[in-house]
């Protein structure tokens, strides 16, 4: 009988605790699996979005794929703030260059559209969208050319003549396949990925270590009973990993299905970019799924290894009991976000990077401080408290802060993410910044642009903003009408310009005294009552008139940033939910493991007239004093290091709001009570019989 | 009688706390030698120490030719495996096997095939009067029974050292003398030398000589049988 037959025999015979050890692991297993495979579609999510996309960025440079060329004017547009891909072409001889998802290039008259856009076009007025799109709608943009299946595309035919009428139409030879732009998959969203995927893991890992120590003393004793009789280390490693992988292969086998059932929930569910994935992009090659199967329970199997300390002699020949943790922990954290502070200082020439760095230190840092300041509060706590109950518990805090800290290290990062992400939020999207387009205010770029071609947007709510070099000019007055601003502009605006929320065409504008004539027009901006409809009405006469003028509206970037910001903290509270119930589930057992090794001595207490009430709450403060901290920590850190970055961007900085805080809070309660569910054993555990030593 | 078992100037720290302070002492094959002392003297460290357990801060343990001292913590496992056998108070018995595979195990972990060292393990099991008993876990066992397992466990491999630290601590006297006679027999029958670390005088009764150590320093024999 090998180590490995005679780890697998501890797995299935160790009783009712190698029964729940191995549930408990194959869980903490099950859900890595699920989480890691999930979280790593990510990857060939976006990179499907990037590929499919491509093909918009051809252009004259593009190597040939076809016999013939054809014209192309890939133009960018919006619909009620979402974007729209608009592309014109002209077939230059029989066999042009065709975009995927489609037979072929459309004729002149002809319409191709994504099915998303169809749907639209049907249901609003014309004048609001489909006259956009001269000609009849006679194919429809297949799944090979759309990010994602809300995609707005529309591929209109002209005939060459009238499409090299419009500048800016070039001649196209190939369809590009990469490298994509729009949807580029960059190597820093990659690692992010990774990195987020790994994050995520790291509680995990702790609920396994957990798992491993339920029932520690009597496990180590007998892998010491075996180092005794002749066992050597590496056997008895190779034990403690065969009894692990037993649970960790069941997890994996559970996870797989986990993973398959949830892919097609994330993929209808989960946006990014305001857009949901098509099914078959959330999914990982299966090469990638085999290295996660097999790798997340090595992980596990590795972490059993790495805690198993074991000597012929046991317990009693561990080491005498470490040093507490030091005040230096703090150094880190706190010199994290004193970097903050001063970072726009020691910016170089890529001014993310200390910010990134210091970012970094603070959550590494937070981790290194955690059980330091756990040792303090849990020693300030003993000072201060009077009942019994409260003094056990802060001595048992201070006597392992490391191991008090250990399940809810990665709440401290849960918890300093939500604020960071909180804190960085714009505070109102779409609120009246200075400088910014008003509501209901469409800009349309009209860069040489004959004047009759202007004549139908011209009117009582069109202000003209014309072109003097580099800059634009305008009035005061003019300018105040479509921009929060009023006049007189201060001479701080006057010098340095509007601020971070004017576009592009009011960001550097020259005032005159009255409004200026004679320049070329730069830019109009057409007043409109705010609704969608009066906005697209303006933004479809601008594209029959000038099919590449670039329309902008308040709504476009409004939607965007509280799509991306809705999206960030979906993500943010996501995991943070995710690891503050798998910090509670650590928690749960790290409670059923102390009460194992306590059962005598707690036993004890009780028979002596100590209540069960008192000995819960010993347990109750036990975990919620070192997830208090946690949670406090992360969020004041969270809530500085944004105030941080922040200022030095000059941006305004508002604390994280009711609602996250409160969520914050909801999810460490939730993780409290996940440990409740330990507390009916108590009784069990503590009944007379406990305190017979035979 | 060729001594089998030897340590020299033996010293082991805890910490702060000097457990062994150069204690000597040898044993020869076919001698029982109890080692008697105080709480906290270093009795069970020395023999710790003697049997590769625990490695000396310095001086000599040679068993033989070979230098325990100087060993890899996989070549004294072998050695724990193959020539040496415990008797512990507590704790001995592996809870999820039951008494036959735990008294088969230095056996199985040396890699013997598994119908062959139940087999041996069940000579050894029937000698101690373990019979009927072979499928019992060890929570299903009385306290003797228990520590009549964990002495054939540690004859199974033929050892020629069996060490022996407070082996019946757990036991009332009637049982502890049971045990004794049968632990004393059967080693006397192998003609393996033991080593037996106890404050109880009857169990050190059972010994050839014993050897008194005090502050972690042997003092000389106080007697033999």
């Amino acid at each position: 009988m090998n180590a490995v037959v005679l780890g697998l025999r501890f797995a299935v015979a160790g009783g009712r605790e190698g029964l729940a050890r191995w549930a408990l692991t194959a869980f903490g297993v099950g859900v890595g699996v699920a989480l890691l495979l999930l979280c790593l579609t990510g990857q060939s999510a976006l990179q499907g979005r990037a590929d499919r996309s491509a093909w918009r960025d051809s252009t004259p440079a593009t190597p040939a794929t076809a016999p013939d060329p054809a014209l192309w004017l890939a133009v960018s547009d919006h619909y009620a703030g979402e974007p729209l891909f608009r592309l014109h072409v002209a077939a230059l001889g029989s066999r042009p260059p065709v975009p995927p998802g489609l037979d072929r290039l459309p004729a002149a008259g002809e319409v191709a559209v994504s099915p998303a856009l169809r749907r639209l076009i049907e249901a609003i007025p014309r004048d609001q969208l489909g006259a956009r799109f001269p000609g009849r709608i006679t194919a429809t943009v297949g799944p090979a050319a759309l990010a994602h299946p809300d995609q707005l595309i529309a591929i209109v035919g002209h005939t060459p003549e009238k499409l090299r009428e419009l500048t800016g139409a070039k001649e196209v030879r190939g369809i590009q396949t990469g490298p994509p732009g729009d949807y580029a998959f960059t190597a820093a969203a990659r690692l992010l990925l990774v990195f987020g995927a790994l994050l995520l893991l790291i509680p995990v890992v702790v609920f396994i270590v957990m798992v491993t120590r339920i029932a520690a003393i009597r496990r180590e004793q007998r892998f010491a009973v075996m180092r005794l009789a002749g066992a050597t280390r590496v056997q008895a490693a190779v034990m403690a990993a065969a009894e692990t992988g037993l649970g960790a292969v069941t997890g994996a086998v559970l996870g797989l299905p986990a993973y398959l059932v949830a892919r097609p929930v994330v993929a209808a569910h989960l946006t990014h970019g305001g857009a949901r994935f098509f099914d078959a992009d959330v999914s990982d090659p299966p090469g990638l799924m085999a290295l996660v199967l097999a790798g997340v329970p090595l992980l596990a199997m590795a972490t059993t290894v790495v805690s198993l300390q074991v000597t012929p002699l046991g317990l009693g020949a561990r080491p005498p009991r470490r040093r507490p943790p030091r005040a230096w922990r703090v150094l880190p954290p706190t010199a994290g976000v004193a970097g903050l502070f001063l970072a726009p200082a020691l910016a170089g020439a890529d001014p993310d990077q200390p910010y990134l760095a210091f970012v970094a230190l603070i959550m590494v840092g937070a981790v290194i401080a955690g059980p330091w300041i756990c040792l303090v509060a849990a020693r300030a706590l003993a000072r201060a408290g009077r009942a019994a109950g409260t003094l056990m518990a802060a001595r048992r805090v201070a006597g392992d802060p490391r191991g008090a800290f250990r399940g809810v290290s990665g709440v401290v990062l849960a918890a300093f993410v939500v604020m960071f992400a909180a804190g960085l939020a714009r505070p109102e999207p779409g609120g009246d910044f200075y400088g910014e387009l008003r509501a209901g205010v469409v800009e349309i770029f009209v860069d040489r642009q004959p004047a009759e071609r202007l004549a139908p947007l011209m009117g009582a709510n069109t202000v003209v903003i014309r072109s003097g070099g580099w800059s634009s000019v305008v009035s005061c007055a003019e300018l105040v009408r479509v921009v929060n601003a009023s006049c007189p502009l201060p001479a701080s605006v006057r010098e340095r310009g509007l601020g971070p929320y004017a576009t592009i065409g009011v960001m550097s504008a020259r005032l005159l005294e009255s409004g200026p004539t004679g320049l070329p027009v730069r830019a109009l901006y057409v007043t409109t009552d705010g609704t969608v409809a009066a906005e697209e009405r303006v933004r479809t006469r601008a594209a029959l008139l000038m099919p590449r003028a670039i329309v902008n509206s308040r709504r476009d970037t409004v939607l965007q940033e509280s799509r991306l910001q809705a999206e960030l903290g979906t993500y943010a509270r996501l995991a943070a939910w995710f690891v503050t119930l798998v910090a509670g589930c650590s928690l749960t057992v790290a409670v059923v493991a102390g009460l194992i090794e306590r059962r005598r001595p707690f036993a004890l207490l009780r028979a002596t007239g100590v209540r069960l009430g008192e000995l819960r709450r010993v347990v109750l403060l036990e975990t919620a004093l070192p997830l208090a901290i946690s949670v406090a920590m992360g969020a004041v850190l969270g809530s500085t290091a944004s105030y941080a970055v922040a200022t030095a961007g000059r941006d305004p900085w508002s604390p994280p709001g009711l609602d996250v805080t409160a969520g914050l809070a909801g999810s460490a309660l939730a993780a409290l009570a996940i440990t409740m569910v330990a507390l009916p054993l108590m009784d069990l555990a503590t009944r007379y019989d406990a305190v017979r030593f035979e | 009688m060729t001594t089998v078992l030897t340590g020299r100037e033996l010293r082991k720290s805890f910490g702060r706390t000097q457990a062994l302070r150069g204690a000597n002492v040898s044993v020869s094959g076919g001698e029982i030698l109890a080692v008697m002392g105080p709480s906290g003297s270093g009795k069970s460290t020395l023999l710790h120490c003697l049997g590769g357990v625990l490695r000396p801060d310095s001086g000599e343990v040679a068993f033989g030719e070979v230098r325990l001292d100087r060993l890899a913590d996989r070549e004294r496992s072998r050695l724990r495996r193959t020539s040496f056998g415990f008797v512990f108070q507590f704790g001995q018995l592996v809870p999820e096997l039951p008494v036959l595979e735990n008294i088969a195990l230095p056996l199985l972990l040396e890699g013997r095939a598994r119908r062959a060292a139940l087999a041996e393990a069940a000579e050894w099991a029937a000698r101690l009067g373990l019979d009927g008993l072979w499928d019992r876990l060890p929570a299903e066992l009385s306290g003797g029974q228990v520590q009549l397992a964990a002495i054939a466990r540690a004859l199974v491999a033929r050892p020629r050292v069996v060490f022996a630290d407070e082996p019946t601590g757990a036991l009332d006297s009637v049982a502890a003398d049971e045990v004794m006679e049968l632990l004393v027999d059967t080693v006397r029958d192998h003609d393996a030398a033991m080593i037996i670390v106890t404050h109880e005088p009857r169990v050190a009764a059972f010994a050839d000589r014993t050897l008194i150590v005090r502050d972690g320093l042997d003092v000389q024999p106080v007697g033999a049988r």
